[in-house]
């Protein structure tokens, strides 16, 4: 129903304890780069997952090209280990996941928001699920959406 | 007791009586040189960027963009104004000498366009007193040019720059 | 705490003891893209130096969650619209897998010489700022008055100066006449002969190159551990493309080198930009050479078309937006979208849960990744010389704060 049965990533870590380890492995097979750290929030199943896609510059011909690993955490405290000894290229976006998710990356040398000013976004994060902001309203609403502030 | 501040207030209230019958001068001076802050705000800064290079030239209008606040009198508010953006905005407006004037760019700096529902942008007409706008997204450059010359023609016809200088 | 004095130009500095200071540049500096960069100074040399960036963060990736599929391709235009091409080429290929449906083969050329034209002008556009960082107006004259030229060749294709919205799930939204292809070479051979120009005046003028060479050297293990893209990593000996590793468009039916440096200083970067310009003008060139006839729109959409929309493709060559694209439902999964920009790579993630609008989409844009380098590379540099590394890495904060 929430949509996490039917996306499939390449490697998916249910502990978040075994990200470090795993980091380790896929370094020295070379893929020694992160593109893109985020996670998608699964409020149906209590889950936010953080998904991290990792390249290589040194090495042509690695298969996948992009190597996804999808880490489950907890909503109420999400916490895992921090990549940036592993990946020193995940600092600016591990710091983006912390202040738009409210993960807490354990270890990282320099956690705080990166895009958003602190003051006025202090405890909010602003890409989960339950953070709503209004929708265009071109057509006449129901009078039951309109209460609930128009997004569902 | 402050003195020296009676004094300066004094003799600055003299020099306005005795400027009034030169206000039309101001205008006409004032009109020619509009000096926007170099304040590249968000994505309208390309559009802004060619209406001054040499395709249209807008500074054969009198109008440069500066780099230091306390020398300019503009600001072109280029696109979006996020939250963060504004505070800097109003202290960049405040540290201009007047008269001083504010043109909003694009369809962001009027009611937010595209990011209209976004959680971190201020409308800019909440913050500061906007003199001419520039609808498109992005305007093109010769709309830009066009701003320039209105602020222009509104200075002249409605005293703007006199009434900020003199009595402001 | 000793109070803030202002000294200036934007500038704000704090006494922290007898040897160090802070120094706030910013976010209303003297160089375009304006952010905030904390320094900490010992003397003018830079000791540590804190980007704070995000004066532009617009909320792109929440606000895709309200908008259909096919409206986002407009809002991902604005995260750089200089570059307006190549993003929303990364946006829809990315949707394309989703909905499993490819272009045709002219649509493929058709986006392929967009996105050329976007890179040079994109790269003028960069040097022009680097010009005015290094306080060089005539520079900025003559690289904003060249861009002019491949602006109005994209305006010619698309209709728009900037903001093209030209792709669209299965093909592109324009065909272009035979008359387009001599305005092309006609615009092509200007720019080559400038580049030789630029060589002269701008890159090798002695006041310029004192500034920038042997500043900001970029090594190689750095980059790669910093994960930098695009010309920045070239520069710094990173045989990277996306174009080449992962070809789409029409990339793999072209023959083109990629340009690369082993110095990673600012003169490098400079440099690889020209080259990858004098690249883009052979691309371009064979591109309209060998360009095929054919639709511009894959069949299974062209089906949908009524007779009054079929006329206006072709009388006026041009798509009239058949209304299943305002409900596209892509089925439920994930897929990615790389494309290689002006700046360097641009990532899309994709997921969908079979709605009309996506449950999740992930932006990494080049400027973002590479504005790491704002915290590394000035360090042990004098703040002279930061305009002049500031410039060169290209950066560019409405598409890094997304």
């Amino acid at each position: 129903m929430s949509g996490d049965s039917q996306v499939k990533a390449e490697l998916f870590i249910e502990n978040p304890a075994e990200l470090p380890s795993v980091a380790q492995t896929l370094k020295e097979k070379g893929y020694d780069h992160v593109i893109s750290l985020s996670a998608v929030d699964y409020p149906k199943s209590n889950e936010i997952h953080l998904v991290v896609h990792v390249s290589s510059y040194t090495k042509k011909d690695i298969e996948p090209k992009i190597f996804e690993i999808r880490v489950k955490l907890n909503r109420d405290n999400p916490r895992v280990p921090s990549l940036v000894k592993i990946w020193p290229s995940a600092e600016f976006q591990e710091r983006e996941a912390y202040e738009m998710f409210g993960i807490v990356f354990e270890n990282h040398p320099d956690l705080r928001n990166i895009l958003l000013d602190p003051e006025e976004f202090s405890g909010v994060h602003p890409l989960r699920k339950d953070y709503i902001v209004q929708v265009e309203d071109i057509m006449l609403k129901l009078k039951e959406e309109v209460k609930s502030g128009g997004n569902k | 007791m402050d003195i020296a501040g009676v004094a300066e207030r004094s003799i600055k209230k003299i020099l306005k009586t005795l400027m009034k019958p030169f206000s039309p001068m101001i205008d006409w001076a004032t009109k020619y040189s509009i000096w926007p802050v170099h304040f590249t705000t968000s994505c309208c800064g390309c559009e802004f960027a060619a209406s001054y290079g040499p395709r249209l030239d807008t500074e054969r209008l009198g109008s440069l963009p500066f780099t230091h606040v306390r020398n300019t009198n503009a600001i072109i508010i280029e696109g979006t104004i996020t939250k963060k953006m504004a505070k800097a905005l109003k202290v960049v407006y405040e540290q201009m000498p007047a008269p001083k004037f504010v043109v909003a760019m694009g369809a962001c700096a009027i009611d937010g366009g595209i990011f209209h529902n976004s959680y971190n942008i201020v409308k800019p007409r909440d913050i500061l007193p906007i003199e001419v706008y520039i609808p498109g997204c992005p305007p093109r450059p010769e709309a830009v040019t066009n701003a320039v010359r209105t602020l222009q023609k509104r200075m002249q016809t409605l005293r703007l720059a006199s009434k900020q200088a003199l009595e402001g | 705490m000793e109070a803030i004095s202002d000294i200036g130009g934007g500038i704000s500095a704090r006494k922290v003891d007898d040897k160090t200071m802070i120094l706030f540049f910013g976010p209303q500096h003297p160089s375009s893209g304006h952010m905030r960069i904390i320094l900490k100074l010992d003397g003018d040399v830079i000791i540590e130096s804190d980007p704070d960036i995000g004066y532009v963060h617009r909320t792109m990736e929440k606000l895709s969650e309200t908008k259909e599929w096919i409206k986002n391709s407009v809002l991902f235009e604005r995260l750089a619209i200089l570059d307006a091409g190549n993003v929303t080429q990364a946006y829809i290929i990315a949707l394309e897998k989703l909905l499993g449906i490819e272009p045709p083969e002219r649509a493929l050329y058709l986006r392929t010489i967009l996105s050329e034209i976007n890179r040079i002008s994109s790269h003028l556009y960069g040097m022009g700022i680097f010009a005015i960082m290094l306080g060089s107006s005539t520079g900025y004259m003559w690289f904003f008055g060249d861009r002019e030229i491949m602006v109005q060749l994209a305006e010619r294709i698309t209709g728009s100066r900037l903001t093209h919205t030209y792709h669209i799930p299965g093909g592109v939204r324009r065909d272009v006449s035979k008359s387009f292809f001599e305005e092309l070479e006609k615009g092509l051979n200007y720019i080559e002969k400038r580049l030789r120009h630029y060589e002269i005046m701008f890159v090798n003028n002695p006041v310029v190159r004192s500034r920038i060479e042997n500043v900001g050297i970029l090594s190689r293990e750095r980059a790669i551990d910093l994960g930098v893209t695009g010309p920045n990593a070239r520069a710094s000996g990173i045989d990277f493309d996306v174009r080449v590793e992962e070809p789409y468009g029409a990339y793999s039916f072209v023959d083109f080198e990629v340009p690369v440096y082993k110095e990673g200083d600012a003169l490098a970067r400079t440099f690889q930009r020209m080259d990858e310009i004098r690249q883009s003008i052979s691309i371009l060139r064979q591109l309209s050479k060998s360009i095929p006839e054919g639709p511009i729109l894959n069949e299974k959409y062209l089906k949908l078309f009524t007779p009054a929309m079929k006329e206006v493709l072709e009388k006026d060559k041009r798509i009239k937006f058949p209304a299943i694209f305002t409900s596209l439902k892509p089925p439920s999964g994930k897929a990615y979208g790389r494309v290689e920009e002006g700046r360097g790579e641009i990532f899309f993630y994709l997921e969908s849960n079979g709605e009309p609008k996506p449950y999740r989409v992930r932006v990494v844009t080049p400027s973002f990744r590479n504005s790491i380098l704002l915290k590394y590379l000035p360090v042990g540099y004098r703040l002279a010389d930061l305009p002049a590394i500031y410039g060169s890495i290209d950066y560019f904060p409405p598409e890094a704060d997304r």
